[in-house]
């Protein structure tokens, strides 16, 4: 099937020489350019979900807010009102294990760690911080918030009784190292002194900054929660489902849950931003491309016109012309889109070898462009520069087809 | 007689526009088997509309075409393009030989465009024809390098390649120097003995046309019998 009309198409493109090879390079460019910024801004999404939703829960489960209390008049009334506000205002989670347990089997759910998170003073050696202070269990934390990929000196999971890890640059603010003894004030009047067994890099994430990192037992004891935890934290396999995730947990459990996407509405609109964006230039860039095949073609119907009507006068049918032009459209679009696929990739790699300047010391180096060649993208983009193509080429081929060779031939 | 390969009776054809152009009136021809029928008249008298309405490019406002006992009137588009292109033959008053394509597979093109693919039978057939026109050196060839002569020739053989009933010519030595043309009309001779193809051949050549067996004479969009089917085979 085709023969003839593929051979015809092919011979065409072969005879155009230099006009197919910059009509095919007009393709390439566009579906280069495509695939390169869809990768780049598909990339950027990437590292930011990586470094600052890698690094925070999110889904984060608290004790109720406190409800605002009416004002009470019968006995029986104020009796529950009072047991009510008093349940209310525990700022801690009691049986966080149970709570801890029921998330763990939820769906999307990929890990659960409990906190006891509060602000503190940080002593040394007559230096004062403001800190705020994560009481963890090293090894569930690490699992949501990455520690152990961003320290700089010692281990996060070995992190036990009488320890702390601080922030790189709180440590250059106190002037403390590795073995170095630092003292925590809380508001409640609890202090602990601890002896520094890490350091840690924040990566520009959110709560970054003056964090200390204590065993949850040590946290518990400066906040004075008992055996409570103040958080629950969640991560998921899938970011997108947060507010399904939350709103699943605060119908079900006695709980508050926020998620990232409401606690961080401009992260989303950033997203959503970003991938209208890169929609909007695949678009145009593609229809800008479709255009030119469209009157590349127009030219090329135009100047055979004579030879359409010779081939139709020797028994050509109308569909075996159109076929030809759509043939000869879409083997400008498969080459041209796949140059334009290896090129795209192949800048995106040569673009990821430019690094980001050095953070802190033992941090590896990011690329300042940290583009992604997914599979997917190129796949959808060839896939569409190859449908634009054809619907570009099928105008041209439909005149192409209606030619009337007595008109074409005794033209002259 | 032998059988019929064209056959029209009442054949009309008026172009329509505000003062709608009458080009052909109630044309009846017969032309049999094997016959060579030359056609001619002045420039604008209807000729080429004549061979058009042959060869199924375009129809005809009144009165019916039979072409190898179809009528025309009754065929597809699709079925009109398989009829052009196994049942008859063009040949043009330039060569229109596709240039991204060599002299061997020009000549092949009615078989391509109809079968996709030209058989071993129907390649041997066509590389004879052109030995015979005096091309076996200019097989591979495309036709920018052939001379004017050669082109038309080839071209000559590309009407006959899928052996057709009927070879419509339309001024096939308009455009050639005097040998050149007189090579070429041997040639249509030569092959319409050989082949035993009906040849209708319009010229305002006269010289030429008288020597083919019948001559048909367009004035004003009437067609009279110049000298007869009894002259056919007299040369």
């Amino acid at each position: 099937m085709w023969r003839f009309e593929a051979r015809l198409a092919w011979r065409h493109l072969v005879a155009g020489r230099g006009q197919t090879v910059l009509i095919i390079a007009g393709v390439a460019m566009a579906v280069t350019l495509v695939v390169f910024v869809s990768g780049l801004i598909y990339g950027l999404q990437r590292r930011l979900i990586d470094t600052i939703l890698g690094s925070i829960a999110q889904v984060t489960v608290k004790v109720p807010e406190p409800a605002p209390r009416a004002p009470a008049r019968e006995d029986g009334a104020e009796v529950i009102a009072k047991t009510t506000r008093r349940t209310l205002q525990r700022k801690s989670l009691e049986q966080w294990q149970v709570l801890e347990q029921e998330f763990a089997a939820l769906p999307h759910v990929r890990a659960v760690a409990p906190e006891v998170i509060g602000q503190a003073i940080i002593n040394s050696a007559g230096t004062d911080e403001a800190v705020v202070v994560y009481g963890v269990i090293p090894s569930l934390q690490d699992r949501i918030t990455h520690i152990t990929d961003n320290m700089i000196a010692g281990d996060f999971l070995q992190l036990s009784l009488g320890e702390a890890i601080v922030d790189y640059e709180l440590a250059g603010k106190l002037g403390v190292g590795l073995g170095d003894r630092v003292r925590l004030a809380s508001g409640g009047g609890q202090t602990v002194s601890l002896r520094v067994s890490g350091i840690f890099f924040a990566q520009r994430g959110l709560g970054g900054g003056n964090t200390v990192y204590v065993p949850l037992r040590t946290a518990q004891f400066l906040f004075d929660t008992g055996t409570a935890v103040t958080d629950i934290a969640i991560s998921l396999d899938e970011l997108f489902q947060a507010n399904a995730v939350a709103d699943h947990l605060q119908a079900s459990f006695p709980v508050k849950a926020d998620s990232w996407m409401r606690d961080i509405p401009q992260l989303m609109l950033a997203f959503r931003a970003q991938s209208a964006t890169a929609l909007l230039i695949a678009a145009f860039s593609l229809t800008a491309a479709g255009f030119a095949i469209a009157s590349v073609l127009i030219v090329s119907v135009l100047k055979r016109s004579r030879e359409i009507g010779i081939l139709k006068a020797m028994g050509a049918r109308s569909r075996q012309v159109l076929v030809v032009f759509i043939l000869e459209g879409l083997g400008i679009a498969v080459l041209g889109s796949l140059a334009g696929a290896l090129g795209g990739a192949g800048l995106i790699i040569g673009v990821r070898q430019i690094l980001q300047p050095a953070q802190a010391p033992g941090i590896a180096r990011e690329p300042l462009l940290p583009g992604v060649v997914s599979p997917w993208i190129v796949l959808v983009t060839v896939l569409a520069a190859i449908l634009i193509t054809v619907v570009a080429s099928v105008l041209p081929a439909r005149s192409a087809a209606r030619l009337n060779p007595v008109e074409v031939i005794q033209r002259g | 007689m032998a059988e019929l390969v064209v056959e029209t009776h009442g054949v009309k054809k008026v172009y329509p526009g505000v003062r709608p152009l009458e080009v052909l009136h109630s044309v009846d021809l017969r032309v049999a088997q094997g016959e060579f029928v030359a056609v001619v008249g002045q420039s604008g008298s209807g000729k080429s509309t004549l061979l058009n309405l042959l060869g199924a490019l375009d129809r005809p406002t009144a009165g019916e075409i039979i072409i190898d006992g179809k009528p025309l009137a009754a065929l597809t588009e699709n079925e009109l393009a398989a009829l052009r292109n196994t049942t008859i033959g063009f040949i043009f008053q330039f060569h229109y030989l596709l240039e991204e394509f060599t002299c061997l597979e020009n000549a092949l093109m009615p078989v391509l465009i109809g079968k996709g693919e030209a058989t071993r039978e129907d390649t041997d057939r066509v590389r004879d024809l052109l030995a015979r026109v005096g091309l076996e050196e200019r097989l591979d060839n495309h036709p920018s390098a052939l001379s004017g002569g050669e082109q038309q020739r080839a071209a000559v053989v590309r009407a006959l390649a899928n052996q057709p009933r009927l070879v419509l010519a339309d001024e096939p030595t308009g455009n050639l120097d005097s040998i050149s043309g007189r090579e070429v009309f041997d040639l249509l001779r030569e092959m319409n003995r050989s082949a035993h193809t009906a040849f209708v051949m319009v010229s305002h050549d006269e010289r030429l046309a008288f020597e083919a067996g019948r001559v048909l004479r367009i004035r004003d969009g009437y067609l009279t019998e110049e000298r007869g089917p009894g002259h056919a085979n007299s040369n």
